[in-house]
Parts: C-alpha cells; sequence; structure tokens
C-alpha cells in the first residue's frame, strides 16, 4: 500500500528499464541518452514540415479535455499539409507509467509530445524518457524564448539541470466563486485578507445560519490544493530540496508551521458560527451555492461553465447573466496566512501542465515539429484564451501580455481573479517522490480536518513525515 | 512432419487443379465435380455498374486473398482472408463449389436515412472444404462498396461449438492513405471500458504500429478522390465477438489491419464459437465522398431480410403476429431533460413540464434517466405514465444493461420489462454495455457474451412492443434491419460531453453517421465554446435518429425564432443527400421528410464557405426558406431570415469557426 503512487511508476519501469535504474540509482547522470537522425530542409529561415504527424500524450481527462481537443483541431487547422497532432489521453493514476513504458519499450505508439504535470518532469528524467528542449533549438535555429514564463513556476523547467527539459503551460489550483447579492450585503469589497474574510463570514452566518463557504473536502484536488497552500501561506516548505527529504515534525520551526497551517484551514469549521463544512465533494457542495445558501464555493477551476450553467438552472436566468452579474471570482491568496503581513501569505500552490519532449523522437524535423507546436500552444492568444476558459491561467508572457488574452471576457472576470498575480504561485518542483509526498500531505489535511482540535497534530505530523521519509529511502532516494 | 507431409501434398494437388482447372480435386472426403469452377485461381466480383471489382485469390500454396478496386484506383490492396480453428486445418482447403449470383431488391425503413432503399449486388459464394469443416466465402459488389462474410459448418451438418483461433481478414490499406479512425482507448482508468466515444484522429497509414482501431473507419486513397469506410454489419445475432482492427506484429506501419477482438476485454470465453455460424459482415463502403456519404451499406447487405419472429411464430395468434410486422414502432422526437438535471430523474413534477413540452413541440415521447425510480411510487409513476398517454406522449424509460437485470439474466430481464410495460412504459434507453458501473458482470463490452446480450433485450423488447435505444454501447451493425424496435443508439461521442467540440462533429458526420442513428442528444443553446448555435441546430438534422432526444432547458424552445425549426426534426427521413465537405473542414447535406427539405451545414476550426446547389428540389416548385445562419459575434445566437428558392438556386454559406447552417424549405403552397 505504501508503495502505491510512486510504486506504479517505479513497479513498471523495474519489468522494462532495470538498467536504467541500476545505472542511474534514480539520477540522471551519465552522458547524452538522445539522438538525433535526418537532416532539416529549410526554406530561409522557416523549416519545411511536410505532413509531419505527432502523438501527444495528455494527462488532461477532465471536463478541459475537450477545450484541449478545440485547441489542437486549430493549430492541426492552421499547420494543414504541415504537422498533425494527434492527442492520446491517460488518467493521472496510468499516465507516468504509460509515457515511461511506451517511450523505454520503444512502442511505436509512444508519445512524441508529453503534456503532463510538471512534477512529473523529475521522474521522466531520471528514467530517460524525455530529451532537452534547448539542444533541438540549437540543432535547428528554433526561435523560442524559453524564459518568458511566470519565475515561480518556470523555474523548474530544467528539472535541476544545465538543460531545459519542458515548456510550462499554465497553472491551476483551488478557486473561489462568490454570490454578488449576498456578498455585497455585507461588504462593498472582495475580502483581500483571512480577517476581511471571517468577518464577512461570521456576519453572514450570524445573520442567516447559513454556512458561508461551500467546499468540498472529500477531493483530492482539495487536500493537496489546500494544504499546500497553507503552508506556503504560513512560510513552509513542501520538503528539503536538496535531500528530498521532509522534516514537517523534526524541524520545529517546519512542525509549527504545518500546525499553523492545518489549524487555519481547519478554523474554518470549528469557529463559531461555523464558515464551512468537513467532507463532501465539489459537486455535492455545488448545491449549497447554487441555492444562494452559500456565499462563497471554493472549486477547481475547469468547473467554470458547470458552475454557471447550474447557477443559472437554478436561478432562472442565463448562464450570461449567471457569470457577468450574479456571480464572481477571486482567489484564495491570503485565505490561510495567519499573518498576512508576511511576504508570503498570498502564495498558492498550483499544478502546472508542461509539455515535455519525448526521447522516442529522433528525427531532426520531427523535433522541431514537436517545438513548433509547443510554441504555437504557449505563444498564441487565442489557444491561450480558450486554454483559460477551461480554467487554466497562462504562465507564457507571450500570451498573459496581448489584448486579445488580456480583454477576455472569462480571463479577466475569472481568471485574473483567482490567480491575481502569477508570480506568486508555486508547484511542487522536481521531487521524483512528487506522488508520495502529495499522497502523504494530502492524508495530513484529510485527517487533521476530522479533529476537533490540534492536540494530535503533533503525532500526525511525525506519522506522515517518518511514512514518506522511509519510503523514499527504500526506494533509492539517498541524495 | 505429418503435418508437413500433408501441406506439401494437398499444395501440389491444388497446384495441379488450379492451373489445369478440370481436375476433380481431392483431400476432403469424396470428390468435387469441377465443371461449376473456373480455370483459374481467382474469382472477380464485379458490381453492377462495373466499377467495383473484388478478386478473390487462392495462391498456389492454399492461401487466400483478396483485392478491392474501382475502377482503376486500389482500394484494398493485397490481404489475407481465412479463418483458424482448433478443429479443422482450414489453411488445407479445396474448393468444393462456387457460385454467382444477382442480388437484387428493395425494403422499407421504419427509421433511418431513406424511407425506401434499394440494393443491388453481384455475389460470389466460394465453398471451401477442409477435413471435417467448410466454409462458404461469399463476396459481394456493389456499386457503392464490397462486402464479405464467412459462413462456417461442419461437413456432416451437425451442430456444436468450435475453438476459434483467428481471423485472417486483412485489410491492406494502399500506402499513404489518410485515415480518419478512432483508436482504442479505455474511457478512464477504472477497467477497459470503451464505448465508441473517443474522437475521430487523423492518421496515415505508417502511424498505425500498436494502436487498436474501432470500426467505422473512413480513409481516402492517395492522389485520388476515393474514399473508403471500412465497418462490420450483421454482429448482433451472429454468436461472434466486436471486432477491431490492428496491423499484426510482422506488419507493423504497413497499413496492414487484421481483424481482432475487441482489446476491451472479455468476461466470456470469445474464442468459443456455436456452429454452423453465419460471420458478420466485413463492409467496405467505396467511391466518392458522396457516394460513402449517402450509401446505405451497412444495411442493405440484410437484403430483404425478414424483421425477427420467435420461434414460435407459427404457434401464434393472429394478434399475436401482428406484433411482428413492427408496425407499432413508432419514430419519434423524444423530450429529455438528463443533461440539464442530473440529478432530478425522480422529480416527476419536472418531467410533466417536459409532458407539457412535447405536447407543444408535438414530439412524441419523453425519456426519463437515470434515477427515475429511485424511492419510486408505483401508482405516481402509473398516474404519471397514464397522464403523458392521454396527452399523445409515450415513456421512455432509463436502465442499466447489467445491473437491472441481475447482471445479466434473461428471466430478470423479462420481469422488469414485463413489469415496466404493465405500467405504460413504452420503451428502453440501456446504458453501460460497456460494463461500466457495474461489479460481478458476466460479460461486458463486445465480446460473445454480449453480443448475445444485445439480442435477448432487442427479442424480448420486440415481444412487448418496446422501444430499444442502447448507450454505453457499441457501433450500429445494421441491427433494425432484423429488430426494427431499435431505433437508436450512442457509440458516438454526443452533447452528454458537454464540451464536444464541432471538429470532433464534423468527422462524426462523416464516420459514425454512415452507419446508423446516432444519439448525439441535440441542444438549442451550445454547451461550449467548441460549438456555436448555428452549429448545434445543424447537428440536430444531420443525425439521424429514430428517437432524437432533445436536450436543452424546456424554455429554450420557448423561442419563436427557433420553435417551428425545432418541431420539424425528422424522426425518419424520406431521403437523406450529401452536398459537401471535407472531414477536416465541414459537412453539408439535407433530409427530406414528406415535402419539406432541412439543409444543414456543421463547420469546424477553420471558417469555411458551403456552396449549396438547390438542383434537389422538386422540378416546378418554389420553396419558402427559412435561413438560420451564426450571429456575427456571438456564438450562443443564431440569425434568421427568408428567401424564395427553387431547384435552380445556389447559396453560398459562411460558416465561422465551429459555426453551422440550416435552412427549412417548404414548397409554396
Amino acid at each position: 500500500m505504501k508503495k502505491k503512487l510512486t510504486g506504479i511508476l517505479s513497479a513498471a519501469l523495474a519489468l522494462t528499464i532495470p538498467f536504467a535504474v541500476a545505472c542511474n540509482g534514480g539520477g540522471n547522470g551519465g552522458g547524452e541518452w538522445w539522438s538525433t537522425t535526418g537532416e532539416l530542409e529549410k526554406n530561409g529561415d522557416e523549416i519545411v514540415f511536410n505532413d509531419v504527424g505527432l502523438r501527444l500524450a495528455s494527462i488532461v481527462a477532465g471536463d478541459d479535455k475537450e477545450a484541449l481537443n478545440q485547441i489542437v483541431a486549430q493549430f492541426n487547422a492552421e499547420y494543414s499539409g504541415k504537422i498533425r497532432v494527434s492527442v492520446t489521453t491517460v488518467g493521472y493514476e496510468s499516465f507516468e507509467d504509460y509515457v515511461a513504458r511506451s517511450v523505454k519499450q520503444g512502442d511505436k505508439s509512444a508519445p512524441d509530445i508529453v503534456m503532463g504535470h510538471q512534477s512529473s518532469v523529475k521522474a521522466f528524467l531520471d528514467y530517460k524518457v524525455i530529451q532537452p528542449i534547448d539542444v533541438v533549438m540549437e540543432q535547428t535555429g528554433f526561435n523560442y524564448d524559453l524564459n518568458a514564463f511566470s519565475t515561480g513556476i518556470n523555474q523548474y523547467a530544467n528539472a535541476g539541470t544545465d538543460h531545459h527539459f519542458g515548456v510550462t503551460v499554465d497553472a491551476a489550483s483551488m478557486v473561489v466563486f462568490y454570490n454578488r447579492e449576498l456578498l455585497g450585503r455585507y461588504s462593498e469589497t472582495v475580502p483581500s485578507t483571512r480577517e476581511e474574510l471571517f468577518t464577512v463570514c461570521e456576519d453572514y452566518a450570524n445573520d442567516t445560519g447559513n454556512v458561508p463557504i461551500a467546499w468540498g473536502t472529500g477531493s483530492d484536488f482539495f487536500t493537496e490544493f489546500i494544504m499546500n497552500t497553507a503552508v506556503l501561506q504560513n512560510g513552509g516548505t513542501l520538503y528539503n530540496k536538496d535531500n528530498m527529504r521532509v522534516d514537517w515534525y523534526d524541524n520545529t520551526a517546519q512542525r509549527d508551521v504545518y500546525k499553523k497551517a492545518l489549524e487555519s484551514v481547519r478554523s474554518f469549521v470549528t469557529n463559531t458560527p461555523k464558515l464551512a463544512e468537513v467532507g463532501g465533494d465539489d459537486s455535492s457542495r455545488l448545491g449549497d451555492f447554487r441555492s444562494n445558501k452559500a456565499m462563497f464555493y471554493v472549486t477547481v477551476p475547469w468547473l467554470l461553465d458547470a458552475v454557471c450553467q447550474g447557477y443559472a438552472a437554478e436561478n432562472n436566468c442565463t448562464e450570461e447573466e449567471a457569470r457577468t452579474e450574479k456571480l464572481g471570482a477571486t482567489s484564495i491568496a491570503g485565505w490561510f496566512a495567519m499573518d498576512s503581513s508576511k511576504d508570503y501569505a498570498r502564495k498558492i500552490y498550483c499544478d502546472a501542465h508542461m509539455f515535455n519532449l519525448s526521447n522516442k523522437v529522433t528525427d531532426i524535423t520531427q523535433k522541431a515539429a514537436c517545438l513548433e507546436f509547443m510554441k504555437w500552444f504557449t505563444t498564441n492568444a487565442e489557444a491561450g484564451k480558450q486554454w483559460a476558459r477551461a480554467g487554466h491561467v497562462s504562465i507564457s508572457n507571450a500570451i498573459n501580455t496581448q489584448d486579445a488574452y488580456k480583454n477576455d471576457a472569462v480571463v479577466a472576470d475569472y481568471i485574473n481573479k483567482w490567480y491575481p498575480d502569477i508570480d506568486d504561485l508555486n508547484t511542487v518542483g522536481v521531487n521524483p517522490y512528487y506522488q508520495e509526498l502529495a499522497k502523504n500531505l494530502r492524508a495530513i489535511m484529510s485527517e487533521g480536518l476530522l479533529k476537533a482540535n490540534n492536540s494530535g497534530d503533533e503525532e500526525l505530523l511525525r506519522t506522515k513525515q517518518n511514512e514518506y521519509n522511509s519510503n523514499i529511502a527504500l526506494w533509492g532516494g539517498d541524495f | 512432419m505429418k503435418r508437413k507431409f500433408l501441406n506439401i501434398s494437398l499444395c501440389a494437388m491444388l497446384a495441379v487443379s488450379l492451373a489445369s482447372g478440370n481436375v476433380v480435386l481431392s483431400g476432403c472426403t469424396g470428390g468435387v465435380d469441377t465443371s461449376k469452377l473456373g480455370n483459374t485461381a481467382n474469382w472477380v466480383t464485379s458490381s453492377p455498374d462495373g466499377k467495383i471489382k473484388t478478386e478473390v485469390v487462392m495462391d498456389y500454396a492454399g492461401n487466400l486473398n483478396y483485392t478491392v478496386k474501382r475502377g482503376n484506383v486500389t482500394v484494398i490492396e493485397k490481404s489475407a482472408l481465412g479463418i483458424d480453428i482448433v478443429e479443422d486445418d482450414l489453411s488445407l482447403l479445396t474448393v468444393k463449389d462456387v457460385k454467382t449470383e444477382n442480388v437484387k431488391g428493395s425494403y422499407n425503413n421504419i427509421s433511418g436515412k431513406n424511407s425506401k432503399v434499394d440494393y443491388d449486388c453481384n455475389q460470389t459464394t466460394i465453398t471451401l472444404k477442409g477435413w471435417t469443416f467448410e466454409y462458404d466465402l461469399i463476396v459481394r459488389s456493389y456499386d457503392d462498396g464490397y462486402a464479405f462474410r464467412y459462413n462456417v459448418r461442419k461437413c456432416d451438418g451437425t451442430s456444436g461449438t468450435m475453438i476459434w483461433n483467428e481471423e485472417k481478414t486483412e485489410f491492406a490499406l494502399p500506402e499513404g492513405s489518410t485515415l480518419w479512425a478512432q483508436p482504442y482507448a479505455a474511457i478512464n482508468t477504472n477497467g477497459n471500458f470503451f464505448a465508441y466515444e473517443n474522437e475521430f484522429q487523423n492518421l496515415r497509414t505508417d502511424e498505425l504500429a500498436d494502436v487498436s482501431i474501432s470500426m467505422p473507419m473512413l480513409y481516402k486513397v492517395k492522389g485520388t478522390e476515393v474514399y473508403s469506410l471500412i465497418t462490420e454489419s450483421d454482429l448482433i445475432g451472429s454468436g461472434f465477438y466486436g471486432t477491431f482492427l490492428k496491423e499484426h506484429e510482422d506488419n507493423e506501419s504497413t497499413g496492414i489491419l487484421q481483424t481482432v477482438p475487441t482489446p476491451a476485454g472479455y468476461l466470456t470465453d470469445d474464442n468459443k464459437i456455436g456452429y454452423p455460424f453465419e460471420s458478420p459482415w466485413r463492409v467496405g463502403i467505396v467511391g466518392d465522398l458522396k457516394t460513402v456519404q449517402e450509401s446505405e451499406l451497412v444495411e442493405k447487405v440484410f437484403d430483404d431480410a425478414e424483421p425477427w419472429r420467435p420461434d414460435d411464430y407459427d404457434t401464434l395468434s393472429a394478434e399475436e403476429k401482428k406484433i411482428y410486422d413492427y408496425e407499432w414502432v413508432d419514430p419519434g422526437v423524444a423530450a429529455w431533460n438528463w443533461i440539464k438535471y442530473p440529478s432530478s430523474q425522480s422529480n416527476y413534477g419536472l418531467h410533466r413540464r417536459y409532458i407539457n413540452l412535447a405536447v407543444e413541440m408535438g414530439w412524441k415521447y419523453v425519456l426519463v434517466d437515470g434515477g427515475w425510480n429511485d424511492g419510486l411510487n408505483v401508482s405516481d409513476f402509473k398516474n404519471f405514465v397514464k397522464e403523458a398517454n392521454d396527452k399523445g406522449v409515450k415513456i421512455l424509460v432509463w436502465c442499466h444493461s447489467f445491473n437491472d437485470f441481475a447482471l445479466g439474466n434473461v428471466v430478470s430481464l423479462r420481469q422488469k420489462l414485463d413489469l415496466w410495460k404493465s405500467w405504460g412504459v413504452s420503451g428502453i434507453k440501456i446504458d453501460f454495455f460497456d460494463g461500466q458501473s457495474t461489479d460481478s458482470p458476466k460479460f461486458y463490452g463486445e465480446d460473445t457474451g454480449t453480443i448475445d446480450w444485445y439480442e435477448k433485450i432487442y427479442q424480448e423488447c420486440a415481444k412487448r412492443e418496446m422501444l430499444v435505444n442502447c448507450h454505453g454501447s457499441n457501433k450500429p451493425t445494421g441491427e433494425r434491419r432484423k429488430y426494427p424496435n431499435v431505433i437508436n443508439r450512442e457509440a458516438i461521442k454526443g452533447n452528454e460531453f458537454k464540451g464536444v467540440n464541432a471538429s470532433d462533429a464534423v468527422k462524426e458526420l462523416f464516420i459514425r453517421r454512415v452507419v446508423g442513428p446516432s444519439d448525439f442528444t441535440p441542444v438549442v443553446n451550445p454547451l461550449s465554446t467548441g460549438m456555436t448555435m448555428a452549429c448545434q441546430m445543424a447537428l440536430a438534422v444531420l443525425l439521424e435518429s429514430g428517437t432524437p432526444s432533445m436536450a436543452d432547458f424546456e424554455d429554450v424552445y420557448e423561442n419563436t425564432l427557433i420553435k417551428e425549426f425545432y418541431k420539424n426534426i425528422p424522426s425518419l427521413c424520406d431521403e437523406t443527400l450529401f452536398l459537401g465537405g471535407d472531414p477536416d473542414k465541414y459537412y453539408a447535406g439535407a433530409v427530406r421528410s414528406g415535402d419539406e427539405w432541412l439543409v444543414a451545414g456543421a463547420n469546424s476550426v477553420v471558417p469555411s464557405m458551403a456552396k449549396v446547389s438547390f438542383s434537389f428540389l422538386e422540378e416546378g416548385v418554389t420553396y419558402n426558406a427559412e435561413i438560420f445562419t451564426n450571429h456575427e459575434t456571438d456564438y450562443k445566437k443564431v440569425e434568421r431570415r427568408t428567401a424564395k428558392i427553387t431547384k435552380d438556386d445556389i447559396e453560398f454559406f459562411d460558416m465561422i469557426k465551429n459555426g453551422g447552417f440550416v435552412v427549412r424549405l417548404t414548397p409554396v403552397k
């Protein structure tokens, strides 16, 4: 059971590529593992692409999958006769396994482009299933500014190496909808600090007896995004970047931060009056928001359409009216910071999608075609708009500085309100044991929320810390 | 060693026979009169118009293969034929008989794309004999394609079960062909579930290694305007499994696709096939795009087959026999609210509103979906059904193909259907054949057990005069020719996927639409920016179904701009025409119901202009045209204008990204 998450990848790779594990010990040492074949044809400075077929394996499997398909269809239309991209969707649970296994085995259906979570890049790199993008740029003279992205997230694109191993596309975290009419009764402005939020919510709860915040603490998204955000907003770190170990209990300063983080979330539930409930999931809590009982609804951003449609259905208005007049958006920045004056108080923990170039690709023209797609996706404002409407804020400066993106109604009214400063967005970084880390952090939040007070928090932190550390040691995490 | 000797000796005998043509073939019991045989090893079946030629060749080693040409264009390169069973070595075959005949006739549809369909083909039946088994390889060439099947039996006429090793059938696509295909990918990571709801991808013949491709699949022969759509027909009732296409590992990246069992796995032993056995038809629709798009070949291969009757039909009363005339099958539009109210299906106040909507719109059905019987008060439900029936509206109910029937138990099926019928229910929408949302079914997906289960459901519903709409199901394989009560089917990525894109839907029009009814569940207001209102209106016209399930809020249809349009969505088309397009660009078509025409276009991501010639209209008649096109800036609106149109007119329709248009044409009286 302990190995369930990271173990999926480890076990799969152990079957297919034992030599890689043995040689590298989970690290990424040893010379170049990628190769290049073929010759590039150019017309002036332009690379000539002649019906290059590319396979994109995507982890995007929710409601946002259709937006991705639409964007790819747009690309295929614009590059008709030059480049074709086919999308294969692989679920979160098996994505890393699928990519690693198919590339390592040399499957012809293995992806050329990998669109996974940024958190997977370290594992892919360790098992040499991806190759550096900057090398291809040098080989082809491809012009693409790999640094024109949000610094907080893009810093991990090199996966701790001298090469650039990915193009980070977007970010997403838990976001907040609010009921304009209900909030307007208690405040002229949208609360921007934890103190302001509590004041508004307590006033509302005292007046109406309703629980002001609807959130489903039973979802993995909630426990992971909120736990990690609460840690960051209280000045903590998720793990030690030098050795990948965690000291959530052993380090007293970290222990205090983690206790504070837990309490910052639990207090919404234990507060008198109660500001939020424990349990449920996104859909089960949506009813309270749609029926105008909850003032705020904390959920995942790709439910934007569903929330607006659901609200409209229950409140006899159009979806457009729901989105523009009835509902509003704000962020969880500062919601869990026990000291709002700190510079880390508005940090938000995110997950990010990243494009990687699969090590399956050897042909130089095909490599260039992969880069052409990545560049198009991260510089095309229309693509950025569509992706944003699916809940993903662009972290590409080439997109988010364009008027066509900024002035889009959904981007302006929702996306940019959910993520007010993209440089405050943080991801997990380059931890090969990301899934084990996430599992234990989620467990801290879900188990901690069930407790009436903080009396068991230290033991919970100690247990989960030790579980994570002992597991990564077992898997070779001896840095 | 023994096997080797046999091979050599038989091959030698065969070589003699093929070369000389007039020897008595041996190797099986008894001699064979070769006077009926041709002198060569090949049998060419030409279509009535002579354009399609399907050539079967038996080489000197006894291997069977075939090619298909349309004119000078090779549509199928040399491809293997044959089957492999444990009980006999069917690679060691002698030719017992060859017959050619013309198969010609017509039939009327109860629901479908055309109310009357003519069929005309030339057929060659090659009877091939092993040691204890023999089979007919039946090959047909139509003007719009080819079809073949294997009829396997034991030489002594007995019945039993054979162990099926593999079907050797290949479809070798010409090099460089462009494919629009739906590779297998499990719906989610909870199991191997597949319900034909993925997107069609644009691929090339050298990009097919390691993928399993579902049918139907469309391709275009490189450098030509010849298209072909490969699929199967007459699957339900065959005792066989649903088939996919995959390159053998020896043929990687060649475009030579072999028929293989579903990758979704099976719970029933799929290698046990009963004999005598008639395989499903392997079908290739061939021609220019218009020919392929207007083809009824998947259903034509049934010829003038009688609809299903029970074995005891002759003992039934006259009244009971009338059931099997299927005149009670009443195609019609259904009002359906699950997309908008998925958690409210036990709210009969809600459903009553949709009964009123159906009355207002002239629709015949209201479909109550999953959850309709949660905490059901039977008396109230019966009153609800009666109330609906009194208003001229019939009720269809959702059910789970396994969970509602003791995981696939026919006794339970009969009991439930009897009960629902006694409550006045007119049909079922039956879901999750792919195996989702159930524990421990006996079978799932497209294994032989599930294929049998489909048929039992069709039959038990037919006995009770109940309609069937299959969801979470496999693709249509012409079953409504045998079971006219099966008038709708999902197996399409429709509006249940709320963000379904116009680019995906356009490909579905070119591929999935061709093979049978499609429960796309039209809405008026698009559910995402990937579709516009005009495009949704076009899909309501272009995707045929016996019970199209209209899925929007009821007040949406009160809009006077569109009300008359949605009142006139046909559930049986008298005629269906393809007017133009490209699978990567747009689709334009027309359907006729009575003397009215609906013309529609759906566009993918690049703005297009559809040129529509109205030459198909009746000579000398002027039509009032009600034309709906995209609003200039709001994808959720359409603009309406009117015009007079005759058969001499040509109109150009600009379609924006994800856009569309519809034209309703009514004769000026």
